[in-house]
């Protein structure tokens, strides 16, 4: 409902108002623009809206990250990583450093520490293992499946080896 | 005469007229109620990651642009439980018109700090755009009443600024698409990655249909084209056009559980929110006798809205300037 003239009114913006409104907006839709061009998710919120905008070949392959552990009472598990409660971090953030863990795998060092940190009843972490499930694509349907493990963390000898040679997380994430 | 009318008319004073239409008051108090109650739910349970992020190593701490500009510290658990009290308590107060500007600014700020830390953590969410948007503007329309039907300028700049997030979400979306997925994105499998990733019990049954997957990515970049369509549609097919966007984000909640509730919620700006204020007044006398009490304070004037007769609440702060 736009009102007509003679309605009554609420007091007119003055010429400054109009001005600086005009120039808000003007800037705000040139930083989205600009965003949408040149710019990536750094420049939140005005960064292109690149939600889901990857393209999957449809004959490639769907992977989704996983973390599993050793836990101090020997039991083995699969981290929760669909939200931040179990190490503080979720699998888009993980996955957004995976490339960074793999070439620094002492950093799963910290997930051990928020475990222990948010769970301090529950034994502790002492062994972290990264790696992704892969979907092999053909022509847009399911075809195979395989399991990488990328690289691990060991808090009994602080010591940290990669497990899969030549088979590197090509595009984790795709952007 | 009509010539001359038209030939006055320039393209920059159309541009400014289109920025500022003239909405009814009551609208944005509507909307501020739906916005700041929405805010605690998007602290509460959209972005609720904050806390655990800020016992998470700060080495996980990548501040965004904004972040580092304004020099925002890694997360400490004190501050942002302090923050998330404040935000909690400042917005339900906020939902009922009081203080637009006081509480106004300081939420939007604080909301924005809050979810600055959202996405600082190697990720960002793309759908809270227009509710940040929302809350920058609304501190900027003043004060605002449910039975204030006045036409409002400063009411008509706030709503086209949450309007125009709305559509730059969708149709930015399309120009990612190309800059990242390419011209073909539509005959991807992109949808498939989503579903197979994130599917749920309806997603599942999609992984059998990739056909269908593909026409949904054909629908879903067509849509998001035509959103700018929006700001020109009216009452209808308005209506059903907006009903179509929600059902969009209806289905791919159903196949992949992604929401995007805090642009839905926006989708509000488009709507005759001041209604609801015009519901009000018409519910039996009892009900309303403050409402009648604050109508023999206003003086005589009488509004037409629809083929409804309303009195127009005077603002107390411009009441106090007359």
């Amino acid at each position: 409902m736009v009102l007509q003239a003679g309605f009554p009114k609420r007091k007119p913006l003055s010429r400054a108002g109009r001005v600086w409104r005009l120039g808000v907006a003007a800037g705000a839709l040139g930083l989205l623009v600009y965003g949408s061009a040149w710019g990536d998710d750094d420049l939140w919120p005005f960064g292109p809206m690149s939600q889901y905008s990857f393209r999957i070949d449809p004959d490639g392959e769907v992977r989704a990250l996983w973390v599993e552990a050793d836990l101090a009472d020997g039991s083995h598990c699969r981290l929760d990583i669909s939200n931040a409660d179990d190490v503080g971090v979720a699998r888009a953030e993980l996955e957004g450093q995976l490339d960074r863990i793999i070439a620094d795998p002492q950093r799963l060092a910290t997930l051990a520490e928020a475990w222990a940190r948010l769970h301090p009843d529950r034994p502790e972490l002492r062994r972290i293992i990264v790696g992704q499930d892969v979907v092999e694509l053909a022509d847009g349907r399911e075809a195979g499946e395989r399991t990488d493990v990328f690289t691990s963390w060991s808090a009994a000898w602080s010591a940290t080896w990669s497990t899969v040679p030549g088979a590197g997380p090509t595009d984790p994430v795709p952007k | 005469m009509r010539a001359e009318v038209s030939a006055a008319v320039t393209p920059a004073a159309r541009v400014e007229r289109w920025f500022f239409p003239l909405l009814p008051n009551s609208r944005i108090a509507v909307l501020r109620a739906a916005i700041y109650l929405f805010v605690v739910v998007d602290v509460l349970v959209m972005v609720n990651d904050v806390v655990p992020k800020a016992s998470a190593p700060a080495e996980f701490y990548t501040p965004v642009a904004l972040a580092r500009l304004i020099h925002l510290p890694a997360p400490q658990e004190n501050v942002v439980l302090a923050l998330r009290a404040a935000l909690v308590i400042g917005a339900l107060v906020a939902a009922t018109n009081r203080l637009p500007r006081l509480l106004g600014w300081p939420i939007a700020v604080g909301h924005l700090i809050w979810v600055l830390y959202g996405m600082s953590y190697g990720k960002v969410d793309h759908d809270h755009l227009a509710l940040v948007v929302a809350l920058f503007v609304l501190p900027t329309v003043g004060r605002s009443h449910p039975h204030d039907h006045r036409a409002d300028e400063r009411a008509g700049w706030a709503l086209r600024c949450i309007q125009l997030a709305v559509v730059a979400t969708y149709t930015l979306s399309v120009w990612a698409k190309i800059r990242y997925g390419g011209w073909d994105w539509p005959s991807g499998a992109t949808l498939m990655w989503a579903v197979e990733r994130r599917g749920t019990f309806l997603g599942e049954h999609l992984v059998h249909v990739p056909e269908l997957l593909v026409l949904a990515q054909w629908v879903t970049v067509a849509a998001e084209l035509a959103a700018p369509l929006v700001l020109v549609l009216r009452g209808r097919a308005l209506g059903l056009a907006v009903g179509f966007y929600l059902s969009f984000h209806l289905i791919t909640y159903a196949a992949i559980s992604i929401h995007f509730l805090p642009l839905v919620v926006c989708w509000l700006a488009f709507a005759p929110l001041e209604k609801i204020g015009q519901r009000l007044e018409t519910r039996p006398v009892s009900l309303r006798r403050g409402h009648l009490a604050r109508r023999a304070a206003a003086g005589q004037a009488v509004a037409v809205v629809g083929h409804e007769a309303v009195q127009p609440v005077p603002d107390p702060a411009e009441r106090r300037d007359a």
